[in-house]
């Protein structure tokens, strides 16, 4: 009975987990192309927020402020998809 | 940066683990004195262990599978082999119930029989400890199941943990899901431990670790454990494992096993 319980909560979870991929896809989908280029070059490619600099030949002030402003409306739309991103 | 006493600017590159090497430790020294940007951290860094979920493979690096495989083959088809008797014991398993049944007839036959009271109270006790044994294993298979459930959805990020020591083979893997602010140690090739001694994972951002608890090796060097972290996960920079005096220690004093940076 534990092996099915486990079993099924599995593929809850898994279904779940896919749910969040869609709506993280989504969200990262609908910033502003700058935004997401320098999240997605710092998060994914592991790049400092010098090396975004330089390598897009943008001031390090500009890069900074669009990773802020990414990440605020990143929490925005995740939140307004019901996923919730709350503190402990 | 909008507030000279804040670091507004660093927040978001540093969730993104964007800084500078100087930076970061500036940051995170900053980071340890002020609660305001240390909220502000914690709150960036949900965003970003969120996007964790983006990757466009949901499949864990090779490495992790790699290990991970390792260490369900060595284990799972071991297991029924701690369960059974060595092969030179008179009783096999498959005629265990003959022998058995046969040694109750005899029992009841030479009831008084000094030896056969012996042999028998043996073989309860070999039971009851197979029993144990099974009671103490079932939980682990469990443990592995949701271990590989957690690595294939990627809902865990993966820490390396290195040997302390060149010459140690010792080496680990830290699994974080940050869902569940819950963290699972597994670690391979450990030396033994000498009696009255335990391994002890800490943690910490600043100069004060947190104990995540002991833990035994098994005898092929391997070991598990499971902690909820009572901060929020990202704030931890660091983990070590060390050896202790078994009763554990309140901070850091014995010989460092395994490093890992988080």
């Amino acid at each position: 009975v534990q092996g099915i319980a486990d079993l099924r909560t599995d593929v809850e979870e898994e279904a779940w987990l896919r749910v969040r991929r869609e709506m993280m896809l989504e969200a990262l989908a609908r910033l502003p192309e700058a935004q997401r280029q320098v999240i997605e070059l710092a998060y994914f490619g592991g790049l400092t927020h010098v090396e975004i600099a330089a390598r897009l030949g943008d001031p390090l002030g500009t890069v900074k402020t669009r990773m802020r402003l990414g990440l605020l409306k990143l929490r925005e739309l995740l939140q307004a998809q019901g996923l919730e991103v709350t503190m402990r | 940066m909008t507030d000279s006493d804040h670091i507004d600017d660093l927040i978001a590159p540093y969730a993104l683990g964007a800084l500078e090497p100087d930076e970061l430790e500036w940051v995170e020294a900053h980071l340890a004195a002020c609660e305001r940007c240390r909220l502000e951290a914690a709150e960036a860094k949900e965003v970003t262990s969120l996007l964790a979920y983006a990757t466009p493979a949901q499949t864990p690096p090779a490495r992790v599978r790699a290990d991970l495989m390792r260490r369900l083959d060595t284990r799972i088809p071991a297991q029924p082999e701690r369960l059974r008797r060595p092969s030179t014991s008179w009783w096999a398993s498959w005629w265990r119930p003959v022998a058995l049944a046969a040694s109750l007839g005899l029992a009841v036959m030479l009831v008084g029989t000094a030896s056969m009271l012996r042999q028998m109270e043996q073989m309860q006790q070999e039971l009851h400890s197979e029993r144990e044994q099974t009671r103490v294993l079932a939980p682990r298979a469990t443990q592995e199941a949701q271990l590989m459930s957690m690595l294939i959805t990627s809902e865990a990020d993966t820490t390396p943990l290195r040997p302390a020591s060149e010459q140690s083979a010792a080496s680990g893997l830290l699994l974080t899901d940050y869902r569940q602010n819950k963290v699972v140690l597994m670690a391979h090739d450990l030396p033994a431990l000498a009696p009255g001694t335990i391994y002890q994972v800490w943690f910490g951002y600043d100069n004060q670790p947190f104990s995540g608890g002991v833990f035994r090796v098994e005898l092929d060097g391997s070991a598990s454990l499971e902690m909820v972290m009572p901060d929020y996960m990202p704030l931890y920079r660091w983990v070590w494992v060390t050896v202790e005096p078994e009763s554990g220690s309140a901070t850091p004093t014995g010989t460092l096993t395994l490093t890992g940076t988080l």
